[in-house]
């Protein structure tokens, strides 16, 4: 449904320094796609879901929406924003409080081109819109008076209503408290789905990527850093930035010794000494390295009670504290020289200065390219903005 | 309750003052003193405003007068006269002027020393603003355009009639009598100022010369012709008529179209028979601050010399062996065969109330 | 006599603080005394030497039974709608081209809006009489292209009054509205696109339709401003045969001698209640317009439409209105001061182009005075008017008991149109004594109760801004009351207290005719000279006056602008 090719575009600050944009982008939605965009704040997701909405040209590239060019720079191809029926949901919404939410609505029909609509078959057809998103009762009041729930419905409302062909979000959850946004995002993709409409949905929430998308694409400084399921993007991450920005992670820094075909498993050393891990996609020799694990993944067991004791990727640790979390227990284990693990474990399990049994199983361990940090980081969750 | 006491207290420490702040104006000089002033006719009377006048040192003069042609050259003689004086003027239209003199008067600080302005003279007077004086000059003017209360004394006279632009007016279409004007080709084309001295005054000419009922059929018909009523002094009707946006006016003071027509602007006078006349006069405050220097002034403005400097500045001067200047001859009723209208002070006051009432009924406001 | 330090503010409270006390009762002084001396005015009839005379209602019916009193209410309403709709569609172009377009040469506004500020309005006007008069430059082109008996624009009509009070409040307008654009939320206009609207529906159905309440009350406000104004009906309409009711009053002054003050003051009640209306109305949709605010909050910084092709007619439609708004009427004025004696622009004239007007002024001493006056009067009341209004301010900003009462005080100045209110203080200060009529001390008391209300927005504003805590953590350190208010609220609302010093400065040396009535000799203005000499006809000194003194004010708008888009502070 949409292809993005190369696409380009650099902003400049006063002084002419680069002050970030988005770098030879490349990815494609298939017809009823739910695609999310992902990434910290500044990664350029905003610029490219603009650029693709036609509310910014980009320097170079191709942006084709249903097998048609709505922008080329080879051929200066550029369809204006008003023309590509593409119906989008901004992170404000956007709702006109001088409109009631019928007007709100119907306000892409009355600006059809392509089809001189009837007063009476907007009445229908916004009153079906507004019906499914359960607003048809507030038809005829003003949209100043909804609340933020509401609102952003109206916005859902007001972009499908037409029904375009591709439908873009920006970070529309973000505004609504916590409790709201969990019941938004089973509903919008529910909606979604029930609509069949291509969806790109940008969000710096990798919980609500997770949860919503059927593909996720990664992005950071300008540029497109993995593309994948959610399954993907969570068990198989190409690096570092991905692993630690989706998920907690536990990263240990290292190198191989000597080379490593791809999807072999090698010991790497790290400072807990040698780490048999899976190298998706192989490594070089001297290489710097991190192994991933996460929390989840990392198996304790009180000392003495472990099943193979000569077992590879298994270290004495020590609990270093204990959080209680509701729905799990995180638990922070030294392990070795001033390395720390994060791990997950059963409520009440462990307490302070326990001694365990630390076991990384080497099928969960992964060994990323990595680069720019010398310490093992444990990463929260992907939340920064 | 303590902070409104306290602002209870203050308050009233203050209302004690304010009396002291406000009321107690130091008068330069009272009233019995300026009445010597005014009035005296001795034999050292020269010497004694001189002496008066080198201490005051200054004169403020409010006069309707022209400022550059006539106030600023009229002063510039006195100084000439009397170099230890410094005058000031202060130039507006009469009704503003009667407006600043009564506000002056009633709030105690005139600032006003001399007066000397058109139509005037009764309400002024009404106002108790000014005071009767004596100049040994006022004795060569003819008695019958002096004030036999001595309130006032004649300065110079003021011809008025109508003036119509030669360019929009052929010289064969000039209305030649008062009746011309009702011809049907000037409706819409004749304006006046809606003023004291120009619309009501030319009504009171009218009932002066024609008589009541015949004033009321010619005005009556005159309303017909659409007049353009303007709230400005009758000059600015006059440039009006000048820059072209109407054909004629029926209030202008004759003298300003001549003065213009030499600077080459599209303009004539038009005297009809009997010519509006009207005098001007000079008037002295009850309290002015420097009353010597006032005296001086008054003096010298009824001079010979002062008189000359009016002729000059293209005004009619009213002393009886001064004439005006040839350049006027043609507005001058006895020079071209027509005859004087004069309304005295008196007469205008008299008639003001009827004249006003006619030209709202016939006219509206 | 010790003020008491327990000056407790708890809720509910009603002891008044002595700030507060004596802050009431200066307003009082100030405000209830014209109100009182103008009704009683109306009320009584005059004697010929002007005191009051028995009660009577005579003015009133007189004004009521007038001929001419519909035909001046209608010639009031279209005056003013005029000049609201006229300075509004130039106001809005403007403001939408500088805040929401790429169009070229978008600072030229700000510039000619600083300008304008400094130019005194008798000068503006002026300037427009000469450049549309039946002898200016816009004539002689009719003429020399119709023929001298087509049809030609007569600007002393109630069309040219439209026209130059239009002009002189559209900087005002530019100004207000471009705050309005600036602070748009561009996602609403985004929002319309991606729903498929182009410019002009998205133009139509969202940028300006928001902006609707904004531009409903600037409209109104212009029309308040229009129909208490004086200048331009006294110049621009007298000399036709247009009235409206301040020209009216003023006639009433001039036109009767003795001067009709019981008529005059009859139409100035009837100005107030018409007033008072008016600005309640105002108050109303102001609040009103505020409930269109972005509601989140959050939103882009405005996005700037790309005219594309439309760049270039933009930027002539830019460099065209300053050019009509502004240098017109300054060359038009430059060009009077430089010839001896006023001829229209032709290029015989150019060889008796000269400086003598200039020396002239420079070198008269009633001219030196009167810029002078000029000056000490707008130091002397913008300071007067700070000092109050940051003290009457900080009180209705904190709500401290009373500041309802000091609110409305203070507002209340509004009510008065400039003249009536000189109207009003000129029968105060003939009453007071000797030492205030005339002075240059009754035109600043008179100034300073007019333009409280002006400065207590700008006090309020900058109260506002500082957070109550500041002052609270002084009280907890020990700090009374006034060297809290000294110490800290003070030093913080300097920029506040600055803008409205140099606004309130702007503001009393434009006045013309609240002192109209006033001046004296020795007290005489900038203002008022300039309308003198135009009664006069004296338009070479007048333009050279002019001149010098736009010159003079330029240097304090710049200033004020600078100031005051630097803290953010409004213009207006």
């Amino acid at each position: 449904m949409l292809r993005v090719e190369n696409l380009t575009k650099i902003y400049f600050l006063s002084d002419l320094s680069s002050g970030g944009g988005i770098r030879h982008v490349d990815f494609n939605v298939g017809a009823g796609e739910f695609y999310t965009l992902l990434g910290p704040s500044g990664c350029g997701k905003t610029t490219t879901l603009r650029a693709v909405a036609g509310l910014e040209e980009p320097a170079s590239g191709r942006v084709t929406i249903a097998g048609r060019a709505v922008f080329d720079s080879k051929t200066k191809e550029f369809v204006p924003a008003n023309r590509r029926n593409i119906g989008m949901v901004f992170q404000s919404y956007a709702v006109w409080p001088h409109m009631t939410v019928f007007e709100n609505a119907a306000f892409p029909l009355r600006m059809s081109r392509t089809r001189r609509w009837r007063e009476v078959e907007i009445g229908e057809r916004v009153a079906r819109t507004l019906d499914i998103m359960g607003l048809a009762a507030f038809a005829s009041r003003s949209a100043a008076q909804l609340s933020g729930g509401q609102q952003q419905r109206l916005a859902l409302a007001r972009a499908l209503v037409a029904e375009p062909r591709l439908l873009l979000l920006d970070e529309p959850l973000s505004n609504l408290d916590a409790l709201l946004r969990e019941q938004m995002r089973l509903e919008l993709r529910r909606l979604q789905k029930d609509v069949g409409i291509a969806a790109v949905y940008v969000t710096h929430d990798q919980s609500e990527a997770l949860a919503l998308s059927d593909r996720i694409a990664v992005m950071r400084d300008g540029a497109i850093v993995q593309i994948g399921t959610p399954r993907q993007i969570y068990y198989q991450p190409a690096n570092e930035f991905v692993a630690t920005f989706i998920g907690r992670s536990n990263l240990l820094r290292g190198h191989f010794t000597q080379g490593v075909a791809p999807q072999a498993r090698a010991p790497m050393q790290t400072p807990l000494g040698p780490l048999l891990c899976e190298c998706p996609s192989g490594a070089v020799a001297g290489e710097p390295v991190a192994a991933l694990i996460r929390p989840e993944h990392v198996v304790l067991t009180a000392v003495g009670r472990a099943s193979d004791p000569a077992a590879p990727n298994r270290f004495r640790g020590r609990i270093a504290h204990v959080a209680f979390l509701g729905e799990t227990t995180e638990c922070l284990v030294q392990v070795g020289d001033g390395v720390e693990i994060v791990v997950y474990s059963a409520a009440g399990e462990y307490t302070l200065s326990d001694r365990v049994d630390v076991f990384f199983p080497p099928e969960r361990t992964l060994a990323l390219a990595s680069g720019e940090k010398s310490r093992v980081q444990n990463s929260s969750k992907g939340n920064q903005s | 309750m303590r902070p409104i006491k306290t602002a209870q207290r203050w308050l009233r420490t203050l209302a004690a003052l304010l009396p002291l702040v406000l009321g107690g104006a130091v008068h330069a000089q009272d009233t019995a003193a300026i009445e010597k002033i005014a009035t005296y006719r001795g034999p050292d009377r020269e010497q004694l405003l001189l002496d008066g006048a080198a201490k005051e040192g200054q004169l403020v003069v409010y006069s309707s007068m022209i400022a550059d042609q006539a106030l600023r050259p009229i002063l510039a003689g006195f100084q000439a006269k009397y170099s230890f004086l410094k005058p000031q003027y202060v130039r507006d239209d009469p009704p503003q002027l009667l407006q600043k003199l009564m506000a002056e008067a009633r709030a105690g600080r005139m600032v006003a020393d001399v007066v000397e302005s058109t139509g005037l003279e009764v309400p002024i007077r009404n106002a108790g603003v000014n005071r009767p004086f004596w100049s040994p000059q006022i004795e060569a003017y003819n008695t019958e355009h002096r004030d036999p209360d001595g309130y006032w004394a004649p300065t110079r006279f003021s011809y008025l009639g109508a003036c119509y632009n030669t360019d929009l007016v052929k010289p064969n279409e000039v209305p030649k009598v008062f009746e011309d004007l009702l011809d049907p080709k000037w409706k819409g084309k004749i304006a006046w100022s809606s003023t004291v001295i120009g619309a009501m005054l030319f009504i009171t000419g009218v009932r002066n010369f024609m008589g009541e009922e015949k004033a009321l059929a010619f005005l009556q018909k005159l309303a017909t012709q659409d007049l353009a009523a303007i709230a400005s002094a009758n000059r600015v009707i006059v440039d009006r008529v000048m820059a072209g946006e109407h054909a004629l006016c029926l209030d202008a003071f004759l003298h300003h179209p001549i003065i213009s027509a030499r600077k080459g602007a599209p303009i004539a006078p038009l005297p009809l028979d009997p010519v509006l006349t009207v005098v001007s006069s000079v008037m002295l405050p009850k309290a002015p601050l420097h009353p010597h220097s006032a005296m001086l002034f008054i003096d010298y403005l009824l001079s010979v010399e002062g008189q000359q400097q009016l002729s000059g500045a293209d005004y009619f001067p009213a002393h009886p062996q001064v004439p005006a200047s040839p350049d006027l001859d043609k507005i001058v009723p006895s020079k071209i065969g027509m005859h004087e209208n004069f309304i005295s002070p008196e007469k205008m006051s008299a008639y003001l109330p009827k004249s006003r009432e006619l030209y709202e009924r016939l006219f509206g406001k | 006599m010790a003020i008491a330090l327990d000056d407790s503010q708890s809720v509910g409270s009603r002891r008044y603080t002595p700030k507060v006390t004596i802050l009431v009762v200066l307003l009082c002084l100030g405000i209830i005394p014209p109100f009182l001396f103008l009704a009683y005015a109306s009320l009584h009839q005059f004697d010929p030497t002007g005191a009051f005379g028995p009660a009577t209602l005579a003015h009133f019916i007189g004004i009521f039974t007038s001929r001419a009193f519909i035909p001046t209410l209608l010639a009031t309403a279209i005056y003013s709608l005029g000049a609201a709709l006229v300075a509004l569609v130039i106001g809005t172009v403007q403001a939408w081209l500088a805040e929401r377009t790429d169009a070229p040469l978008r600072g030229i506004l700000y510039v000619a809006s600083a300008i304008s500020l400094g130019i005194p309005y008798v000068l503006y006007i002026v300037s427009w009489l000469l450049f549309l008069g039946k002898a200016g430059p816009v004539n002689n082109m009719l003429r020399s292209l119709l023929g001298s008996a087509g049809p030609y624009i007569d600007v002393y009509s109630l069309g040219g009054m439209v026209f130059v009070e239009g002009m002189l409040w559209s900087p005002f307008a530019f100004l207000l509205l471009s705050s309005v654009f600036r602070n748009a939320d561009a996602a609403y206009e985004e929002a319309a696109t991606m729903c498929g609207a182009g410019l002009p529906a998205t133009l139509r159905h969202v940028t300006f339709a928001m902006a609707r309440p904004a531009l409903l009350a600037l409209a109104l406000l212009v029309f308040i401003k229009a129909s208490e104004s004086f200048e331009v009906p006294a110049l621009v309409g007298l000399p036709g045969a247009a009235r409206v009711l301040t020209s009216t009053i003023y006639l009433r002054l001039t036109l009767d001698m003795p001067p009709d003050i019981g008529s005059a003051s009859a139409f100035g009640v009837l100005l107030l209640i018409i007033m008072a209306i008016l600005l309640q109305a105002y108050s109303r949709i102001y609040a009103e317009g505020h409930r269109y605010r972005s509601i989140t909050g959050k939103g882009y910084r405005p996005r700037v439409v790309r005219l594309g092709r439309w760049r270039y007619p933009a930027g002539i439609l830019i460099g065209l209105i300053p050019l009509i708004v502004v240098v017109i009427p300054l060359a038009t004025i430059l060009w009077a001061a430089l010839l001896p004696f006023y001829q229209p622009f032709s290029l015989q004239a150019v060889p008796r182009l000269g400086f003598d007007n200039f020396v002239q002024v420079l070198r008269s001493p009633s001219f030196q005075g009167a810029i002078i006056n000029s000056l000490v009067l707008g130091a002397a009341t913008a300071t007067l008017v700070t000092a109050l209004s940051a003290v009457a301010g900080w009180c209705v900003a904190r709500r401290v008991p009373g500041s309802r009462l000091i609110d409305n005080l203070a507002t209340l100045p509004l009510v008065f149109p400039a003249i009536v209110l000189g109207l009003a203080f000129l029968e105060i200060f003939v009453h007071a004594g000797p030492l205030l009529y005339g002075s240059l001390l009754s035109l600043v008391l008179v100034s300073t109760v007019a333009y409280v209300p002006y400065g207590l927005r700008y006090a309020q504003l900058g109260v506002m801004q500082i957070h109550p805590e500041l002052e609270e953590a002084a009280d907890i350190s020990g700090a009374g009351h006034v060297a809290t208010f000294v110490k800290v609220v003070v030093p913080l609302l300097v920029p506040a207290i600055v803008s409205c010093w140099l606004f309130v400065f702007l503001l009393a040396v434009r006045a013309m005719s609240m002192v109209l009535l006033l001046v004296g000799p020795d007290s005489q203005v900038v203002a008022v000279a300039l309308f003198d000499l135009w009664n006069n006809g004296q338009i070479g000194e007048l333009a050279a006056l002019g001149c010098v003194w736009t010159a003079i004010m330029t240097a304090f708008s710049v200033a004020f602008f600078a100031v005051a888009r630097r803290y953010q502070m409004p213009i207006g």
